[in-house]
């Protein structure tokens, strides 16, 4: 099984939230909230692309499981 | 050591010592039956030393003995089940006949409902049923053990579920077969082998279809039971029936009542989160607006504020530069003139002191509006 690192939506999904709920919360100031904004756009174009690309991969183990 | 013996007609007779016809049946045996399937009812049921296993099978007519382990059970057994076994015939120099036993299973509905109670009890009595040992799945896990059959129409639906729900994850299938004698052992393994990976998949699925009683026999063994309570892997059993639990599923974290249903309860539907992703666009550019109008606000103010100041600061000093200029137009020569003061000059120097005055000395008087010559003729210092 190769050892690459998989997309971990949820891992985005929650610095989106918590991006958004910072932005809410309203003590940050306009430059910080203009790059939270950016990045928050970043992560939803991510995210849709994950959601609209993304493909399962079926590998079947070699083992013999009757021996 | 075998003799022959030749009784009137010439005929040779094979005479044999008991240890040599036990061991030429046995060697009979071995060759025209290696491995006997036998149906019966089971009768006089007992473990010796927690290990061996002896009993009879019979039928209205018959009763053959049979002699196993413990590890060939199923589970629990009790007399009058009906069970289908398999092994080997052989008959003992000391204890007679009896099948080697090999493999051991209830057969028909009754008896394997029966079966199926007696391994609840005893394993729910050990506590592999209860609710603390469940643990939460992984939503969604990015690696999916799948023991099933690779050709079955529950691996199918599974995969398609899944696909339809989610993308991105990686499927690890490990393809055995989920009815029949050899189910169990592999269903096992797998739930092992799937264990010991070096980088092991977040949850194992573990599913079939529906079907018989006798179809559905493995996910009721004891080892398939325990390997799915044990597991350190989070599981989730899926078996297509909706009747009467099996107790794999009832030893697992978390059971579907189908394959299907298993795709599913792993993954959330990727149209909904494309909807919310949608939602989340939104709120953002809503929150980003409504962040950018407070500012313009808040900019607004402090403009306003500073117009404010720097008007009153122009007053202010409008007012100062009005009372300078009064001071100043007060302070004028002219000014002074006018309330009758005069300026004295001599030689065109102004004179301040009478001391810098003689007598007839030509003086040049300068009024508020006219200049007069004048003379000297008096001079009294004070």
């Amino acid at each position: 099984m190769a050892s690459k690192k998989l997309f971990d939506y949820q891992q985005l999904q929650t610095e989106l939230n918590q991006l958004l709920e910072s932005l809410q919360s309203g003590e940050m100031d306009i430059d910080d909230a203009i790059k939270a904004y950016k990045h928050g756009q970043e992560i939803i174009v991510q995210l849709s692309d994950y959601l609209k690309t993304a493909q399962n991969t079926v590998t079947k183990l070699t083992k013999d499981f009757s021996n | 050591m075998p003799q022959s013996d030749a009784p009137g007609q010439g005929l040779e007779v094979l005479v044999l010592s008991v240890s040599e016809f036990v061991d030429l049946l046995n060697q009979t045996l071995e060759f025209a039956y290696p491995r006997v399937t036998i149906v019966g009812e089971l009768s006089n049921f007992r473990v010796s030393k927690n290990r061996w296993v002896y009993f009879e099978l019979k039928d209205e007519q018959a009763s053959i003995k049979c002699f196993g382990t413990v590890y060939m059970l199923p589970g629990p057994l009790e007399d009058g089940l009906l069970v289908q076994i398999s092994g080997a015939p052989r008959l003992h120099p000391a204890y007679g006949f009896s099948i080697n036993l090999q493999t051991i299973q209830p057969v028909g509905e009754g008896s394997l409902k029966r079966a199926a109670s007696l391994l609840e009890t005893k394993l729910r009595a050990e506590g592999l049923f209860a609710d603390e040992r469940k643990r939460l799945l992984p939503y969604p896990p990015q690696r999916i053990g799948l023991i099933t059959s690779g050709q079955s129409a529950a691996y199918a639906d599974f995969i398609k579920i899944l696909s339809q729900r989610w993308g991105g994850l990686e499927v690890m299938l490990a393809d055995v077969q989920v009815q029949g004698e050899v189910a169990p052992v592999q269903i096992v393994r797998a739930i092992e082998h799937l264990n010991q990976q070096a980088q092991p998949p977040d949850v194992l699925v573990i599913t079939r279809g529906g079907g018989s009683a006798e179809d559905l026999a493995a996910f009721n063994n004891e080892s398939v039971t325990r390997a799915v309570a044990t597991s350190r892997i989070p599981t989730l059993v899926a078996i297509g029936h909706e009747i009467d639990l099996s107790l794999a599923e009832l030893a697992a974290d978390q059971r579907a009542s189908t394959p299907s249903n298993a795709a599913e309860l792993l993954t959330p539907d990727k149209r909904r989160e494309l909807e919310q992703l949608g939602g989340q666009v939104a709120r953002l550019g809503v929150v980003l607006r409504h962040l950018v109008a407070s500012e313009q606000e808040l900019l607004e103010i402090i403009y306003i504020k500073l117009t404010e100041s720097l008007h009153n600061k122009l007053i202010r000093a409008s007012q100062e530069l009005a009372t300078r200029q009064q001071l100043l137009v007060a302070l004028a020569p002219e000014s002074i003139l006018q309330r009758g003061y005069a300026i004295v000059r001599s030689g065109g120097k102004i004179i301040r002191s009478g001391r810098q005055l003689q007598d007839q000395q030509q003086l040049e008087v300068q009024l508020s509006d006219s200049h007069v010559t004048a003379q000297v003729e008096d001079i009294r210092l004070q």
